[in-house]
């Protein structure tokens, strides 16, 4: 990975495309590469479907290399959704491919002259870009199909579907699993929009012929490599919650705890939690010959996900996430785990955000759109949206626009991002991640090790209020740095628990790149992320009074423990305060 | 804990179905016995569970939809819920551990014990297993007998016919054999509360 690849969309003549070195980005990746590229190189005042806004898609510092877990893919640029900076990301074979091929990063600059839309060809011979306006408003499903009888079954696909081509505010990037199905998507921030304004439907990767990334230290690497997985495979939630329930296994407890969202963020618990849990799922997959334990990338050795098949047994989507069976579901006040599936597959045809819809459905139903429960009529409005009506238009552009569109006041997002499965006012901390993050609210923004591990700014006293400053702000550091390695952040539990397995990943890092890298070192790369995130998102009109959540989380009690969000204003100021 | 006085189900099933009532163990079920003790004492004294599996595998224990620190101070009265769940994913999920690092985030929904404890008194307490606890924990319990409300049998029935059939050997109802086919007719929904005990037979 010792080169980035630029595709001028606006070029003379037709895209072009140049690849150069890495220069200043040199060591960076994920998350950390497609950061530093938008606040350098991307006016932070532009508009983000404009020819001067980026979208940077970079595979993680070990992605391509045999290291376990190494296939999350960052995609990133201005966010058509929060006006701010954005790195969503994914699983997928796409980190893997895209390293083997050597690139840290694919940057598609400018905007095409017409309304031709391309594909764009990548191995090991180099570089293909070709207009195909057959592709124009295919789905995801459709579109691989074809790519497929076009090139082969050895590929990995990088797409947007027609929400994407439509640049709606919530669409999604799509990366192709191991089985070349679109199923796993950077789904946050409206990624899949700016593709779609770049005129690029469709990146299809052929890593043929290009072997693995080799590490620096072998020996150490591999040792690193054994000791990491043997850390995953000993933890109860990676080594077994997570495998043999996938995400979803958090619906009952977070019901539980009053903490579940249910109709439009109006209580805490949901009636119907249990006909849509991970057992439940995880048992109906199984019962249906489906599979509930599954990996998104090959090397994946946690493989929460699964592959829920219809009431006949055939296919219908991969195993939906927790977060998109609270969003179509609880938050809908829908029960029926096949309607869910189903929605969840539309959003992948589509390419559109789980949570962003889901939360948007939920404010259409508010606004008297739907009844609240009514499985049959969220999937209606959900085709609104993949047919391009008025209406999917506005519903497209999120829960902040809809709220807007229709007089809704109760609109659970922070800068304009929609809130996902938590409740802030029973998960406090949460609310502060939500409130602070550089990328509007955001469950996976401080999500990874804590401070007692890291001991960035000390130990922190887990029973005093303001801990739950210190503890966000360590975790968004934290967070931010796991993203640049392309780990999948669900390492994080084995490294929360088991300082043996955090520095088996400094080690897997250090072998690779032959350096010794330090917990220090870890945190630097996180601060230096966050850092150039802030300063991007105050030069694009960001103030500490975006860093809220909406009034009436603070004034309406949630049932059924009646809680409200109690974090002052003047403490989240703090969380940025290193 | 005498539960001769109940309706009761038994059923002999396949191993490898049995999964299929951990729907049953998550949506609750209930335990009659002493109450006015501590959660730990309900969960190892009256329960059975085993202290070890209590400190090692049980790491979120909510009580009344409260997540729980310390299972010596939480007592446990009539009515009370308890819901028992092993280390859980994300953020959140990790916030919910007891006695955790992150447990401050969720500072405002934490049980908060009472100064002074109960009298001890005979109870009912619903009972709700889940996840890894649910698979480890339910074919024990099954096999013991749990007590339900046959609303929720009866919904359970319906929706899982189809595995329920390829899954049962076969079928007491009250003590009497019963056809595996009658099991679909009876209306379980009329019976308050009921002994449900499922043995795993291959």
């Amino acid at each position: 990975m010792d080169k980035i690849l630029r595709i001028n969309m606006g070029a003379d003549g037709g895209p072009k495309a140049t690849t150069g070195s890495l220069g200043n980005y040199a060591g960076l990746g994920g998350r950390a590469m497609t950061s530093a590229i938008v606040a350098k190189e991307v006016p932070p005042l532009c508009h983000p479907l404009s020819a001067e806004n980026k979208l940077i898609i970079a595979p993680g510092l070990l992605s391509g290399s045999l290291a376990a877990m190494s296939g999350r893919i960052s995609v990133g640029c201005k966010s058509p959704l929060t006006g701010g900076i954005k790195e969503a990301n994914s699983g997928g074979q796409g980190a893997q491919v895209l390293g083997r091929l050597g690139y840290a990063a694919i940057v598609l600059e400018g905007a095409p002259k017409s309304e031709t839309i391309y594909k764009v060809f990548i191995n090991k011979d180099g570089v293909k870009i070709s207009a195909d306006n057959s592709l124009k408003m295919l789905g995801n499903y459709d579109l691989i199909e074809k790519m497929k009888k076009e090139y082969g079954d050895k590929i990995a696909c990088i797409s947007i579907g027609p929400a994407g081509e439509m640049k709606l505010a919530a669409a999604s990037v799509a990366f192709t699993d191991m089985e070349l199905r679109p199923t796993r998507h950077a789904g946050r921030g409206g990624v899949g929009a700016v593709m779609g304004a770049k005129g690029v439907k469709v990146i299809v990767l052929d890593d043929t012929g290009m072997p693995n990334r080799e590490p620096k230290n072998p020996e150490k690497f591999k040792e690193a490599n054994k000791n990491f997985v043997q850390g995953l495979k000993k933890h109860p939630v990676t080594g077994e919650g997570l495998p043999a329930y996938g995400t979803n296994v958090l619906t009952n407890v977070i019901n539980e705890a009053g903490g579940f969202p249910t109709n439009n963020f109006k209580m805490g618990r949901f009636a119907g939690a249990s006909k849509i849990s991970g057992e439940t799922q995880a048992a109906t997959e199984t019962a249906r010959g489906g599979v509930a334990t599954h990996g998104c990338h090959k090397g994946c050795v946690i493989r929460c996900s699964g592959i829920y098949n219809d009431k006949d047994g055939n296919f219908l989507t991969k195993q939906p996430e927790y977060e998109t069976i609270w969003a179509h579901g609880a938050n809908c006040g829908i029960d029926d785990l096949d309607a869910i599936a189903t929605m969840d597959r539309m959003d992948d045809d589509y390419g559109l955000d789980t949570i962003e819809m889901g939360a948007t459905i939920a404010v259409a139903m508010d606004a008297g759109l739907a009844k609240f429960g009514d499985a049959k009529a969220a999937i209606k409005l959900l085709k609104e949206v993949g047919k391009g009506t008025h209406l999917g238009r506005i519903l497209g552009n999120g829960a902040a626009v809809t709220g807007k569109v229709f007089g809704v006041e109760r609109v659970p997002v922070v800068k304009g991002q929609s809130m996902p499965a938590y409740d802030p006012r029973a998960v406090q901390g949460m609310g502060v991640t939500y409130a602070t993050s550089t990328m509007g609210a955001d469950h996976t923004a401080g999500y990874a090790v804590t401070a007692n591990i890291l001991g960035v700014g000390g130990k922190v006293d887990a029973l005093k209020p303001e801990g739950q400053i210190d503890l966000s702000r360590n975790l968004q550091i934290a967070t931010a740095a796991i993203d640049s390695t392309g780990m999948c952040l669900f390492i994080a539990f084995a490294i929360l628990d088991q300082p043996d397995t955090f520095q088996a990943l400094l080690d897997l890092l250090g072998g690779f790149t032959g350096s010794n890298l330090t917990g220090d070192d870890v945190v630097a790369l996180g601060k230096s992320v966050l850092k150039n995130e802030r300063e991007f998102n105050l030069k694009a009109g960001f103030s500490s009074k975006h860093d809220r959540l909406p009034d009436y989380f603070k004034n309406e009690p949630l049932p059924p423990h009646n809680v409200k969000f109690a974090v002052k204003d003047e403490d989240l100021d703090k969380v940025f305060n290193w | 804990m005498n539960n001769s006085v109940f309706p009761s189900l038994m059923l002999s099933f396949e191993p490898g179905r049995i999964f299929i009532f951990s729907q049953l163990l998550e949506n609750g079920f209930i335990i009659k016995g002493k109450v006015g003790c501590s959660v730990k004492e309900f969960l190892c004294n009256r329960m059975f569970i085993e202290q070890d599996y209590l400190d090692n595998r049980i790491q979120t224990i909510f009580l009344n939809g409260k997540p729980v620190d310390d299972i010596n101070s939480a007592i446990v009265k009539d009515g009370s819920s308890i819901s028992l769940s092993a280390a859980m994913p994300g953020l959140a999920g990790a916030t919910m551990r007891r006695g955790g690092t992150l447990a401050s985030m969720r500072s405002g929904i934490s049980h908060v014990s009472a100064e002074t404890s109960e009298d001890s008194c005979e109870g009912k307490v619903t009972i709700k297993f889940f996840n890894l606890i649910s698979k480890e924990l339910g074919p024990e319990f099954l096999n013991r007998g749990i007590i339900i409300d046959g609303k929720t049998l009866a919904g359970f029935i319906t929706t899982n016919r189809k595995i329920i059939e390829a899954g049962l050997f076969s079928a007491e109802k009250d003590g009497q054999k019963i056809e595996t086919e009658k099991l679909f007719d009876i209306r379980w929904e009329d019976k308050k509360e009921l002994l449900l005990k499922v043995t795993g037979i291959k």
